[in-house]
C-alpha cells in the first residue's frame, strides 16, 4: 500500500536541507525519508540491507531522485526500478543540477515520469518545490500499489 | 572528402586515338588532291598545246595541197595562148574552133565552167559541166579569187587576162568547185574527230569542201591555233592556215574533249593511286596512333581509379621511350601519393582516439561542472537565504544587505556556468540543417519576453518569411540571444523599438542577411572587436546585467554554420547587429 512517505535520493546535505525547508514552507506534510546513495535508495525500496526489516510493500508516493549519486547513480537506480514489478509505476521525479541534455533524454527513456532541474536561485526552487509538492501529492492519481512481493 | 572534378564525358571524336590518324589522313589528302590537280593541269596543257601544233601541221599541209601557184602559173599560160589571143583578135568560125579546142581539155570532172569574155565586156565562149554554177559577170579582175555560193554549192573564180603587144583583148575565167584530190586525203591528214574548212580569210563564206558550211567564230585573218565553243556546246581546239596566191585560208579543228582525254584517263589512274597511298596512311597512323594513346588511355584510367580512391593502381611502363617514361613517372607519383595517404591514415587512426578522448574528458569535464559547481551555489543562496529568514531578529541591517549581495553573487555565478556550458555546448553540437523559419521564432521568443516582463513596454516589428538554412537548436540560441539583448539595452529608452529582419539571398550569390536592431544604449565601435568576446563586457554590470557570453556565443553558432556576425552602433542611438547564414553547398553530381 502506499504510505505518505516522500522518499528523497540525495547525497548532499545542504541540499537536503534545503528541500526540507521548501516542503515545509510550502506546507507539504508528508514525511520525507532520505538516502544519500543509490545502493541504500534500492535498500529501501526493496526492504534490503539496512532496511531488511521494512515492509517492501509500503512503498513512497513519491521519489525524488538526484543523479549523481555516490556508488550506483541515478540512472542506475531508475533502470532497477523499472526493471522489478514493485516499483515499475512508481512516480519518479529527478530532481537534479544539471539539464544536459542526454541527462534528460536518458532519464525520460529509462521512464522517469517528470525531470526538474535545481534552480540556484533559493526563491525559484522553493518556488519549484511546491509546485512538485502539490502537482505529485495532490494532483496526480498515483498507480494502484503492487501488494504481492516479487519472487527475488 | 575531396571535391575532384570527375572528367567529362569523352566522346570518340575528343579522342587523340582517333583524332591523330583523323588529321594526317587529311594532311594527306591535301597533298594529294593539290599534287594530282597540279600534275593534272600540266598534263592537260602540254597535251592542248600538242594537240594545238598538231592541227597547224594539218591546216598547213592542207593548205599546201590547195596552193594558187601552180593555178596561176598555169592561167599565166593560157592568158598568153595564141588560139585564145587570135580568136579574140578576129572572131571568126575558125578562131573560135581552135579556141574551144583549146580550152575544152579543161573541163575535167568535177563541176566547172568556162567563160571567154572579149575586151567590150561580152561574153564569146563558154562551156559548162556537171552541177550548173552561175555565169560569170562583169567586172572580171584577174586572180583567184574569194569564194562564193549560190544555193548548195560553194566556189570560186580562177581570171586570166588575156593580151597581145597592144593591149588587153579579154579575159578567160575558169569557175569550179572544190575537189578532193586525191579523195580521202584530208581526212587521213588531219585524223577522225577532226574537221577541215576552206574558207575566205575574211570568214563570210566557209566550205567543207563538198558544200557550204556554217562558219566558225575564229578569226582567220592571221593563221595560228585557236579556240571556240560549238553550238551543240563541245568546245573545240583548231588551227587556220592562209593558202598561198589566194584569198582563202585552211581551218581544222578538233573537239577539246578528244584530247584532254588522255589526261582524264592519268588523272583517274593517279587517284587510284592516291587511294591506296591514302588508305595505307590511314592504316599506318592508326597503328602508331593506337601505341601511342593506348598507355595514354590506360593512364588515365589509372589516373581516374587513384582519385576514386585506388591507391594501389599502377600502370605498365617497360616501354623506352617517352610514354614509357611518363608511365614510370606516374608509377613513382602515384607511389609517393599512396604512401602519403596511408601515412595520413595512420596519423589519423592514431589521433583518432586521442581525439576521442580528449572530447570525452571535455564531455565529462562540462557534465561535472554542469552538476558540481551548480550545488555548492544552491547551498550559498539557500543558507543565506535561510539564515535571513531564521535569524532576522538577530541580524541588522549591514547584515542583511551582505547577505542580499552573497546571493546575488551565487545568482550570478550560476548564470555564468549556465552561459558558459552553453558556449562549451555550442561549440562541440553536430549541426542538424533544415529551412528554419527565423519569424516565427522571433515571435515565439518576443511572446516569452513579453510575458516575463509585462512592466515593458516594447515595440517589436519582426519582418514575415525570414527563412533560413540552419541548426534549429541553434539559431533559437542566436535570436534569443540578439532579441534578449535588443530587449535589455532598450530598458531605459521610450518608446523601445525592436526589429527582426534581413534581405533573403538573391541571384548574385550574396547569401542572404539577417540583422537585430534596436533604439537602446548601443555602444561605443572603438570596442567592437570585444563585442563577440566571452567575457567582454561594455557596459558596467549595475547599467545592464549579463555575462558577457552571449555575443560569444552568437558569434561560434554563426561561425559553425559559415556565417558572418558583425554590429554597428552609436552610442545612445541603438545598435545593430547583423549576421549570414549561407546555404549549404549542396553537393552535385557531376
Amino acid at each position: 500500500m502506499r504510505t505518505r512517505v516522500i522518499l528523497l535520493v540525495e547525497d548532499s546535505a545542504d541540499d537536503v536541507e534545503l528541500t526540507r525547508r521548501a516542503f515545509e514552507r510550502s506546507h507539504i506534510a508528508h514525511e520525507i525519508v532520505v538516502v544519500t546513495d543509490g545502493q541504500e535508495a534500492l535498500d529501501y525500496l526493496f526492504a534490503a540491507g539496512a532496511f531488511a526489516g521494512r515492509d517492501p510493500n509500503l512503498t513512497p508516493q513519491v521519489v525524488l531522485l538526484d543523479l549523481k549519486l555516490p556508488k550506483l547513480d541515478g540512472l542506475d537506480v531508475l533502470r532497477r526500478m523499472r526493471a522489478d514489478e514493485r516499483t515499475r509505476r512508481l512516480p519518479v521525479v529527478v530532481l537534479t543540477s544539471s539539464k544536459e541534455e542526454s541527462d534528460v533524454v536518458r532519464s525520460y527513456d529509462l521512464g522517469a515520469n517528470s525531470f526538474v532541474r535545481k534552480p540556484v536561485d533559493f526563491d525559484e526552487f522553493l518556488d519549484a518545490a511546491c509546485q512538485l509538492g502539490l502537482y505529485w501529492l495532490v494532483v496526480n492519481e498515483a498507480p494502484p500499489a503492487v501488494t504481492k512481493p516479487s519472487a527475488t | 572528402m575531396s571535391t575532384l572534378q570527375h572528367p567529362g564525358p569523352f566522346s570518340r571524336r575528343q579522342s587523340l586515338r582517333w583524332r591523330l590518324p583523323f588529321l594526317v589522313c587529311v594532311l594527306v589528302a591535301v597533298v594529294l588532291v593539290t599534287f594530282l590537280w597540279a600534275a593534272y593541269l600540266r598534263v592537260e596543257a602540254t597535251l592542248v598545246r600538242a594537240a594545238g601544233e598538231r592541227a597547224q601541221v594539218a591546216a598547213d599541209q592542207v593548205a599546201s595541197l590547195l596552193d594558187g601557184r601552180r593555178t596561176m602559173e598555169q592561167m599565166r599560160q593560157l592568158g598568153a595562148d595564141p588560139a585564145l589571143r587570135s580568136f579574140l583578135q578576129s572572131p571568126t568560125d575558125e578562131t573560135r574552133e581552135a579556141a574551144r579546142v583549146r580550152l575544152r581539155p579543161l573541163i575535167g570532172t568535177s563541176p566547172r565552167r568556162i567563160e571567154l569574155w572579149d575586151a567590150a565586156g561580152s561574153r564569146v565562149l563558154e562551156f559548162s559541166t556537171g552541177v550548173t554554177l552561175p555565169r560569170g559577170s562583169v567586172p572580171l579582175v584577174p586572180g583567184i579569187r574569194e569564194l562564193q555560193q549560190s544555193e548548195d554549192v560553194v566556189f570560186s573564180d580562177n581570171v586570166a587576162e588575156i593580151r597581145d603587144d597592144s593591149g588587153p583583148l579579154g579575159f578567160l575565167l575558169i569557175r569550179s568547185t572544190f575537189v578532193e584530190t586525191p579523195p580521202g586525203i584530208f581526212s587521213r591528214l588531219v585524223g577522225r574527230d577532226a574537221v577541215v574548212r576552206v574558207a575566205n580569210r575574211r570568214g563570210d563564206i566557209w566550205s567543207n569542201i563538198a558544200g557550204p558550211a556554217p562558219p566558225v567564230p575564229v578569226d582567220l585573218g592571221r593563221p595560228g591555233m585557236g579556240q571556240y565553243r560549238a553550238d551543240n556546246g563541245e568546245m573545240r581546239l583548231g588551227a587556220a592556215s592562209h593558202i598561198r596566191a589566194t584569198p582563202w585560208a585552211v581551218w581544222v579543228d578538233f573537239p577539246l574533249t578528244m584530247v584532254v582525254a588522255p589526261a582524264r584517263l592519268f588523272l583517274n589512274q593517279m587517284i587510284g593511286v592516291a587511294l591506296i597511298y591514302l588508305a595505307a596512311a590511314a592504316v599506318m597512323v592508326g597503328i602508331l596512333s593506337a601505341r601511342i594513346t593506348r598507355p595514354l588511355s590506360e593512364l588515365s584510367v589509372a589516373a581516374e581509379a587513384i582519385a576514386a580512391g585506388d591507391y594501389s593502381r599502377r600502370v605498365g611502363g617497360n616501354r623506352h621511350d617517352e610514354i614509357g617514361r611518363l608511365g614510370r613517372t606516374f608509377n613513382a607519383m602515384a607511389g609517393q601519393v599512396q604512401e602519403a595517404q596511408q601515412r595520413l591514415e595512420a596519423r589519423v587512426a592514431e589521433r583518432t582516439p586521442r581525439l576521442e578522448a580528449a572530447n570525452k574528458e571535455l564531455d565529462a569535464f562540462s557534465y561535472s561542472v554542469s552538476h558540481d559547481l551548480r550545488a555548492p551555489l544552491r547551498s550559498i543562496d539557500g543558507v543565506s537565504q535561510a539564515l535571513l529568514e531564521d535569524s532576522a531578529d538577530t541580524l541588522d541591517a549591514k547584515g542583511k544587505g551582505h547577505l542580499q549581495r552573497v546571493r546575488a553573487a551565487a545568482r550570478r555565478m550560476g548564470e555564468l556556468i549556465d552561459d558558459l556550458l552553453e558556449l562549451s555546448r555550442v561549440g562541440r553540437a553536430e549541426i542538424r540543417r533544415d529551412t528554419v523559419g527565423l519569424s516565427e521564432i522571433g515571435h515565439t521568443i518576443a511572446a516569452e519576453l513579453r510575458k516575463a516582463h509585462p512592466d515593458r513596454h516594447v515595440e517589436l516589428d519582426i519582418q514575415e518569411g525570414l527563412v533560413a538554412d540552419a541548426d534549429r537548436g541553434l539559431a533559437q540560441i542566436v535570436l534569443e540571444n540578439l532579441l534578449g539583448n535588443a530587449w535589455k539595452f532598450t530598458a531605459n529608452v521610450s518608446p523601445a523599438k525592436i526589429q527582426l529582419g534581413g534581405k533573403q539571398a538573391d541571384d548574385n550569390g550574396l547569401g542572404a542577411v539577417y540583422f537585430v536592431r534596436d533604439n537602446g544604449a548601443g555602444f561605443d565601435m572603438t570596442y567592437v572587436d570585444k563585442l563577440f568576446r566571452p567575457f567582454q563586457r561594455l557596459h558596467g554590470h549595475g547599467d545592464f546585467p549579463g555575462t558577457g557570453i552571449g555575443l560569444a556565443t552568437v558569434h561560434r553558432i554563426i561561425d559553425r554554420h559559415g556565417g558572418r556576425v558583425w554590429a554597428e552602433s552609436t552610442v545612445g542611438a541603438g545598435a545593430t547587429v547583423y549576421f549570414t547564414l549561407p546555404q549549404h553547398a549542396v553537393e552535385v553530381e557531376a
